[in-house]
């Protein structure tokens, strides 16, 4: 059992390169050698007919070693030893040719029966295409047999074998009328090696294989025709008990037979699957709008989705073995090439996004998911890839960027007076305290205490200044997201800190009811703080037309269903139009007259960022709240990816 | 009309500013009284004093505008300097129209403010002495009979005394004599002084049929 049959594969015999040195060697010996010497050992022997040529028309009869006969021995003794020699060359003759007949008949057998062999691959092959899931199984077991008869084995069968265990199960099998089928599961022995020989390509010799009705247990070839880190799929087979010839011929042959027939069984099993959810299938395979593909670290496509064929509008064939770079436009293809070889050097599962040209020729932006497929060796052999198109995403990225910036604009106009005010009140302080201390020093030495004080009060409102201008500059800035832990409370805080100047001097009151115990949530800082802030603008801005004692905007912040932060904005101003409230955060929509519509458009798109949402209502009792939620991350190191830039 | 010396209010809210500025206001020679609030400046009300209002235009609680308002039912208020950290415009339309003297946008320049500051007082003492004439001329108004009031009327419409005299049905010469008593009880030394008299007073409105 330790002694597989590996590599005894049998090479089929040469049959026309032998004939010229037999032709040469009977010629010799017809000359030479004075007694014809047979070999009739050598393997194989040539084309019929040809030697009848050189054969001599000479066939004169024997030597004489009686009395009588010694005269003309000796007279005649040349002659009879050429007759002799030309008796033993006839001889010869004869027998290589009998025995090239029976080399003829046997090769002609064995090319029948090749011919036979490869007949039944086809019909097979055949069958198990047109056959559908329920008659499979029927057809698998059916094409066993007919293997079994045309190999002239006693039993065939598949196997799916767990070389961790030794677990080995029959799944279909054959066998001939002598032989009793082998049991559904069995126990084989498993040395250390199996698994290595197997995934070698070696038949193994496989010890244990029990049959059904009896425990006792025999030995089968297998060979493996696929195998994964832990299963082994594969045929088995025992040769017919009275088969003359060795099983090498056999394991080539039977390891066709699998290929046939083990992938076709998954790959039905698969369809079946697959058919079994057919909806699912539809929308998640066939007609889903991924791309998927699988390429080799050089960027050689091995695979490709039908999503991925339509996408660029070629064929699986056209595009499977080219590199995918080709797709890329020349500019940012370096880009996605050094993505790839990051990959290698650091396998990490990272969105991509880079420009294809699409077929119509105009550049599209695909964004793609890359995961390393490593070898049992733990090396890199194939990247999968499912990809997205978005360009209509990063179109509207770029039109968002333009409403940002013009949002910002906005914002900044809302607050023009409000920073005007707050920078003027300063630099007044700092113009005047000037002047004082100069008219001071003017008028003699004796006013330094002062002067000094003066000093001290610049300082203060100059800070004052710079700090607003800061804080502003940080809120319309143009910047990327950080999202960071924070605690919405703060945020508010300085919302309410930032307008509060504005508020008074609209006669605003603003009320804080913050709730202490708020958990703190993902997000980006100023973002947060410009939403708010535009809310408490937009709240304000309600309510020019009101009384002054009605005046009040609230901010209110605390736990929705205990899943979400909420922060509600509300104001007693004129409240919402009952037609303008579904398309309140639609760009360009606007309750005001001065107002550009962009402040509660963007306001969304960051609320949305952070994975929340905003929406709007009328109070019963007048104006109308603006809330949005957060939500609060479920773990510690739950950071939820931000991906649009909001500026 | 009291004596001394002028005295600048500044209201603004803000500390800072309000310190700077009244620092310099005071530099200049002048006296300083803050408040923080327009609220605060109407309770410490004290326009007996000469001087000036400088008004922080934008202000929690009642603005600028608003004490503006409130002070311009006062007889005796102050003239006001409008200061303001905005360019508003309608804003400063409305103070000027309600008769501020200036406005003044911060950062305010020390010529600027001492400028604006000179100038309503100026005015203050322009009006303070407008109105100190229209009281004594009220003063001596009162101090007239009734039917000297009559002979008024009817002496600032042009009448002669022939027409008072039938239409109030006295002589000629009582006429005359009530005539003389006016001009002397108003210090008009011609007819057109009484007119101009009447004419500040208001009364100069005959309540006598047509005759002119």
């Amino acid at each position: 059992m330790d002694s597989p049959c590996a590599g005894r594969v049998g090479k089929p015999g040469r049959r026309h390169t032998s004939v010229f040195p037999v032709v040469f060697a009977v010629l010799v010996s017809c000359f030479t050698i004075p007694v014809a010497e047979a070999r009739p050992e050598k393997p194989s022997l040539a084309v019929d007919g040809s030697l009848s040529f050189v054969m001599p028309a000479l066939a004169l009869p024997v030597d004489s070693p009686s009395d009588e006969w010694l005269d003309i021995w000796t007279n005649y003794r040349g002659a009879v030893i050429v007759v002799a020699a030309l008796f033993g060359v006839l001889v010869a003759l004869i027998i290589a040719l009998l025995i090239q007949r029976t080399q003829r008949i046997h090769s002609e057998r064995s090319l029948a029966e090749r011919l036979k062999f490869e007949k039944l691959l086809s019909e097979i092959s055949a069958a198990l295409i047109a056959v559908d899931l329920e008659r499979v199984d029927e057809e698998v077991v059916r094409a066993l047999s007919r293997v079994l008869g045309v190999l002239d084995l006693d039993r065939c069968a598949l196997f799916v074998l767990f070389p961790a265990d030794g677990r080995t199960r029959i799944t279909h099998q054959a066998e001939s009328d002598t032989t009793a089928p082998l049991g559904r599961e069995s126990q084989v022995a498993h040395p250390p090696s199996l698994y290595d020989d197997l995934r070698a390509g070696k038949a193994i010799e496989l010890a244990g294989v029990s049959t059904a009705d009896s425990p006792e247990a025999e030995s089968v070839f297998s060979i493996a025709v696929t195998i994964s880190d832990d299963i082994v799929r594969g045929i088995l087979f025992r040769p017919a008990r009275g088969r003359r010839r060795g099983t090498a011929d056999l394991i080539p042959r039977l390891r066709l037979v699998g290929e046939i027939l083990v992938p076709t069984l998954m790959g039905k099993r698969t369809e079946a699957a697959l058919r079994a959810s057919e909806e699912r299938y539809r929308e998640v395979v066939e007609s889903q709008t991924d791309l998927i593909c699988r390429f080799t670290p050089d960027m050689t496509l091995t695979f490709v989705n039908e999503a991925y064929c339509r996408y660029f509008e070629r064929t699986r064939e056209q595009l499977i073995g080219k590199c995918f770079l080709e797709l890329i436009p020349e500019g940012p293809r370096e880009t996605a090439q050094r993505h790839v070889m990051s990959l290698l050097e650091n396998p990490r599962v990272e969105i991509n996004e880079h420009e294809v040209i699409r077929p119509d020729g105009t550049i599209g932006w695909q964004q793609w998911t890359n995961y390393a497929i490593r070898g049992r060796d733990g090396r890199i052999y194939e990247f999968q890839g499912i990809g997205q198109d978005i360009t209509d995403r990063k179109h509207a990225e770029e039109a968002e960027r333009g409403l940002a910036q013009a949002s910002r604009l906005a914002l900044l106009g809302e607050l023009t007076a409000s920073i005007a005010h707050e920078i003027n009140q300063p630099l007044g302080a700092i113009l005047s305290n000037t002047d004082a201390a100069e008219m001071l020093l003017d008028s003699g030495p004796h006013h330094l205490d002062e002067v000094r004080a003066i000093l001290n009060d610049i300082r203060r409102e100059d800070l004052r200044a710079s700090d607003v201008i800061h804080h502003t500059r940080r809120l319309l800035q143009r910047r990327p997201m950080d999202t960071q832990v924070l605690a919405v409370n703060d945020v508010v805080a300085d919302a309410l800190r930032f307008v509060g100047p504005d508020a008074r001097r609209r006669g605003v009151s603003l009320e804080a009811h913050l709730d202490k115990s708020l958990p703190k949530v993902q997000g980006d800082r100023v973002s947060l703080e410009r939403v708010i802030v535009n809310l408490l603008l937009n709240g304000m801005e309600a309510m020019a037309r009101q009384p002054d004692s009605r005046r009040r905007v609230t901010v209110r912040t605390g736990i929705d269903a205990g899943e979400t932060v909420e922060v509600q904005v509300i104001d007693t101003g004129h409240g919402i139009p009952r037609e303008i409230l579904p398309r309140l955060f639609e760009s360009f929509v606007t309750t005001r007259q001065d107002g550009v519509g962009l402040g509660l458009s963007i306001s969304r798109s960051i609320i949305e960022a952070h994975g929340g949402r905003i929406q709007a209502e009328n109070n019963r009792d007048g104006g109308a709240t603006i809330r949005f939620f957060l939500p609060i991350p479920q773990t510690a190191h739950g950071r939820r990816p931000v991906a649009l830039e909001v500026s | 009309m009291s004596a001394g010396a002028p005295v600048i209010r500044i209201v603004d809210d803000d500390e800072a500013f309000r310190t700077a500025i009244s620092r310099v206001v005071r530099a200049a020679g002048f006296q300083v009284r803050e408040f923080a609030s327009a609220g605060d400046y109407l309770l410490s009300q004290s326009e007996d004093e000469h001087g000036c209002l400088l008004l922080d235009l934008r202000m929690p609680g009642p603005s600028g505008l608003d004490l503006q308002r409130a002070l311009s039912r006062k007889e005796n208020s102050v003239p006001i300097v409008f200061l303001t950290a905005h360019g508003d415009v309608s804003a400063s339309v409305r103070a000027m129209k309600a008769g501020a003297t200036d406005f003044l946008v911060k950062p305010v320049k020390r010529e600027a403010l001492l400028g604006a500051i000179r100038t309503a007082l100026a005015r203050d003492e322009e009006q303070r002495g407008a109105r100190s004439e229209l009281s004594e001329l009220k003063a001596r108004y009162s101090s007239l009979s009734a039917r000297e009031r009559d002979v008024l009327q009817h002496v600032v419409a042009g009448r002669l005394n022939k027409q008072i005299a039938a239409a109030i049905g006295a002589s000629e010469r009582t006429v005359k004599a009530h005539r003389a008593r006016v001009m002397v009880k108003m210090h008009a030394t011609s007819v057109a002084d009484l007119v101009r008299a009447a004419d500040r007073l208001g009364a100069s409105e005959p309540e006598v049929p047509s005759s002119a």
